[in-house]
């Protein structure tokens, strides 16, 4: 998506008037940039704080704020592994360490080829299939440590 | 307006509906600690050192935002609240930097205050101290983040009663900062009034013509108006030998009508009393070049050329009401103009209601023989008048 | 017992309005809009005793009330699907399995509090749920059920779905009415009230998922009916989710009052391997553990605060013998950390502090002494601002009350005796 494309995307969404109020379109339209850029960078905030009218620093508290928001650089899918206590408990730790090993990084860093980025993320509600893994807004529930290649091949991974 | 009956520490408080038991406890004399509530600000509950126990209140509440009501039983000096205070300060002291010696807010600072009086005498802390390292440094204004405290005072001053919304918080939790959009003030559309500096309780956000200048302890504090415009703001200059270090507007003890808020222009205009291109003696222009004279050549220069003449001034808006009226008296005139243009059909509706109004308008100083220019300011000011001058009359 | 709140999600497509339909919904919605004046609505609810499933218990009928005697127009109606509470997951259920009953469950609380539009907030860890409960709408206005004049009547109702994006500190209310503004999620001042101040300083009612899938089965079948299952001062069905160490997890559907040690071993089919059971955060992980001896207690409300705990969202971890305490309670509080919005000085310090002494327990370069400097600093922690802080030290605070000698042992060996290097 270019800047124009993502311009033309929040004005969009401003005339959906599904809010009263212009601040409250600041979470919907990070949320557009989050799915379509690789980080939400100045730029983009500068975008959104000018269609939205709002004040530059509004929109940068509020993506600084939120933890799914990326506003360095991230993978084109983002693996995030529970390591919350239900998830724990059951080996989510190991299946972390797993990911780490194969992919050769650490949790918050991103592959070299930009495919991958680890989080070690907390609770994500699904702790009746703990531990789970989220692959971007796929689901993979009860993961043992062997299941782990199979997921990173099912996006792409190259490695053995 | 009707009022109630509150006890504070067994002393009946007269209280005022609407009012914070913070508010009450103050104009009665019982000092209650806190750093997130300020006067000109709206009541926040952030820090939670201002804890009281409220009788029959399972929990201790915040003095700053507990409205007082009718019979309330409040106590501040237990034993309970004395070690809540003292535990909040502790963990504010943590991992606040211990850059007392070399903090310009230091001998001012409330935070050392506080912590003096009502914070523990001895810290359990093992851990090493949690640095933020994060400095962002605007063209006037430094926040340092390691010095914070996160009351949000500036952030409040900035956005609810500056109306600019230029600093935020960025992060969350134990990470959360202080900064403008992208680290750039000037982006932000800061205005540099440098009312988040007076209001910071500690050295976190920085004066950055003050830092490393002077200690405030040793400096002579001298209130006086603010010359560099018409306003007449109240502000404290602060001078060490008889040389200026910085202004401070002080939001919250100023009585002027300003009440301690300043402009760019008041809060670091005062680099120009030791500017070189100070006129400091009379010039004369000869042709093309500016000779200069002595204060008695240039006294009867002026009076040669205006005595028994019809003079009418035109003057810079920064001269005050007192000057002007003094101008007027020497000179016998009474039409006065100033530079003040674009306030002049806003001026002329308040002297209507208020039925005064110190200065005229521009078109009644033309009928006169000389028109006695005070201030450089000629060349600035909108190009019909400046041509109305050169065209018909004598400067 | 019958399900109720779960009748549904077994059922074939169950997330489909055509299912909920077959199976009668809407038909409490109707029952409102033909035959009720919102004062009857709200007198039925009060009637049936529900409180309030977030956490804090509130009684629902009152806080209708409140907001029905506000005023102020317009009046908004937030559905609270920002289950952040680690462990829990019974909102999810709902959301994504039967969302029509929490819709028509906010339209006849919209009904009977006289808001005129209505936000789901739901967190940006269920795009699942997001995408269902978009679509579920849309089906619903399609039908006539949300929009203007709804089945012909004066009342309109307009819904729509607002995403969190990853701040557990959003399942406050106040912080959440922020964060549906834009801002940063933090808690606001209160009072005022949300009923009376929230969203852009208006009326807001703010209930949870799980609350409002429970009002068309008021509705349907009375107050009276509903008040008299589970527990008289707080009747109604709940839904318990259950993880950890036990052979079956997931969310039951039992009744208000049900005993905790019931709940583990019948439904939850007991410890995996049969282990020993250790201990148990019974309110998901901001509640006070308690230990094997102590697990006969009732799950409801009041029955857990006076066993010294919390109800909350009702969500059970178990931990089994072989599970280390010192690691557990830090893993909690490294998330109350993460999640500290950073506002008031207790929380934002006094998680980092523990996290710090936690981490040097857990790692066997601690002393004694510490464990008097965790408690005094959960005491300090008491005076947060909101709940989150309030409640953050009690995983810690309780494990050194309950398992002192396990942390002892910890300082003793110089490391954690459940790891084997």
């Amino acid at each position: 998506m270019t800047l124009e494309e993502f311009r033309k995307e929040i004005e969009k969404l401003k005339s959906s008037r599904k809010y009263l109020y212009n601040g409250s379109y600041i979470l919907p339209a990070l949320w557009i940039a989050e799915k379509n850029f690789s980080a939400i960078t100045p730029e983009i905030m500068r975008t959104i704080a000018d269609v939205l009218g709002v004040r530059l620093i509004e929109v940068e508290e509020a993506a600084e704020f939120y933890a799914m928001f990326h506003t360095k650089p991230k993978g084109k899918y983002i693996i995030r592994v529970c390591t919350n206590l239900s998830c724990m408990l059951r080996g989510g730790e190991e299946i972390l360490e797993k990911f780490c090993d194969l992919l050769g990084i650490s949790p918050g860093e991103t592959t070299e080829d930009g495919l991958f980025t680890i989080e070690a993320f907390e609770c994500m509600g699904l702790c009746d299939g703990a531990p789970a893994v989220t692959v971007n807004e796929e689901r993979f529930l009860n993961v043992t440590p062997e299941e782990v290649p199979k997921i990173l091949k099912k996006f792409g991974w190259k490695g053995k | 307006m009707e009022t109630f009956k509150i006890i504070i520490d067994g002393k009946e408080c007269e209280a005022y509906p609407g009012e914070t038991v913070l508010e009450v406890a103050e104009r009665h004399g019982i000092v209650i600690p806190v750093f997130c509530h300020h006067k000109e600000l709206r009541p926040e509950g952030a820090c939670r050192v201002c804890l009281v126990e409220v009788e029959g209140a399972p929990r201790l509440a915040t003095a700053c935002t507990l409205k007082a009501m009718p019979d309330m039983v409040i106590r501040t000096d237990t034993e309970r609240v004395k070690r809540a205070r003292k535990g909040v300060i502790e963990l504010i002291l943590n991992n606040h930097t211990l850059e007392c010696p070399i903090c310009d807010k230091s001998g001012e600072c409330e935070l050392q205050m506080t912590g003096f009086r009502h914070g523990p005498k001895k810290s359990r802390y093992k851990e090493p101290r949690r640095e933020k390292d994060i400095v962002i440094k605007g063209p006037l204004i430094e926040i340092d983040n390691d010095r914070c405290i996160l009351c949000r005072r500036c952030v409040r001053m900035c956005g609810e009663n500056m109306g600019n919304r230029v600093l935020g918080i960025l992060r969350r939790g134990y990470q959360a900062y202080i900064s403008p959009f992208n680290g750039d003030f000037l982006e932000s559309g800061c205005e540099h009034c440098g009312s988040c500096i007076d209001v910071c309780p500690v050295g976190s956000l920085l004066d950055r013509a003050f830092k490393y200048k002077d200690r405030p302890w040793r400096m002579t504090k001298t209130w006086t108006t603010c010359t560099l415009c018409g306003t007449g703001c109240r502000m404290e200059v602060d001078t060490y030998h008889e040389r200026i270090k910085r202004v401070v507007g002080r939001i919250g003890v100023n009585d002027g009508h300003n009440r301690g808020y300043l402009c760019v222009r008041g809060k670091w205009g005062w680099d120009i009393v030791y500017t070189d291109k100070r006129l400091k003696k009379p010039l004369l222009r000869e042709g093309e070049d500016l000779k200069e004279v002595s204060i008695d050549e240039a006294i009867e220069i002026l009076k040669e050329k205006v005595l028994n003449r019809k003079v009418n001034l035109f003057i810079e808006s920064s001269l005050t009401n007192e000057e002007l009226t003094r101008l007027a008296a020497i000179f016998g005139t009474e039409n006065v103009a100033s530079d003040a243009l674009p306030y002049q059909e806003a001026l002329t509706g308040v002297a209507e209601i208020t039925g005064r109004f110190d200065t005229d308008k521009l078109s009644v100083i033309y009928d006169a023989e000389i028109i006695f220019v005070i201030g450089d300011f000629i060349e600035e000011i909108k190009a019909d008048s400046t041509t109305l001058f050169s065209n018909n009359l004598l400067i | 017992m019958e399900k109720l709140l779960l009748r549904n999600v077994d059922k074939e497509n169950s997330h489909t309005i055509e299912a909920y339909l077959r199976s009668g919904g809407y038909s409490a919605l109707r029952k409102v809009l033909k035959e009720m004046t919102p004062e009857d609505v709200i007198e039925e609810v009060k009637r049936s005793g529900l409180r309030g499933r977030g956490g804090a218990g509130f009684p629902t009928g009152m806080k209708w009330e409140f907001a029905a005697a506000d005023l102020k127009e317009p009046k908004y109606m937030v559905c609270n699907a920002d289950e952040g509470e680690p462990c829990t997951f019974k909102d999810r259920i709902i959301i994504e399995k039967d969302p029509h009953s929490m819709i028509e469950g906010m339209i006849i609380g919209a009904y009977a509090t006289g808001c005129r539009y209505g936000y789901i907030y739901i967190r940006g860890e269920y795009p699942i749920g997001r995408k269902i409960l978009e679509r579920a709408i849309a089906e619903s206005y399609d039908k006539g059920f949300l929009g203007e004049n709804i089945l012909g009547t004066d009342f309109s109702f307009d819904l729509y779905v607002h995403s969190g994006a990853g701040a557990y500190i959003c399942g406050e209310e106040t912080a959440l009415i922020n964060s549906l503004e834009g801002r940063r999620g933090e808690p606001r001042i209160k009072p005022p009230f949300p009923v009376n101040a929230g969203y852009l300083w208006n009326p807001t009612v703010v209930n949870n998922v799980e609350t409002l899938a429970n009002v068309p089965l008021i509705i349907e079948r009375g107050g009276e009916w509903y008040a008299s299952i589970g527990s008289p001062d707080c009747p109604g069905p709940k839904l318990f989710p259950v993880s950890g160490k036990v052979k079956r997890p997931g969310v039951y559907e039992l009744p208000m009052g049900t005993p905790l040690s019931e709940i583990i071993y019948e439904h939850a089919g007991g410890i995996i391997n049969d282990r020993k059971l250790k201990l148990v955060f019974p309110g998901g992980a901001s509640s006070s553990c308690l230990t094997a001896d102590e697990i006969d207690v009732p799950m409801d409300f009041p029955s857990l605060a006076k066993a010294g705990t919390m109800l909350g969202s009702g969500a059970i971890m178990v931990l089994d013998e072989t599970d280390c305490v010192v690691r557990a309670a830090l893993r909690l509080i490294e998330f109350f950390r993460h999640e500290s919005c950073g506002k008031c000085t207790p929380c934002r310090e006094g998680t980092d502090w523990l996290v710090r002494i936690m981490r040097r327990i857990e790692n066997g370069q601690a002393g004694e002494e510490d464990l008097d400097v965790i408690l005094s600093i959960s005491e300090t922690m008491e005076n947060s601002f909101c709940g989150l802080g309030m409640a953050a030290h009690n995983p810690v605070a309780s494990t050194v009350k309950k398992f002192r000698d396990e942390y002892l042992e910890h300082i003793r060996l110089g490391r954690c005796p459940f790891r084997s290097s």
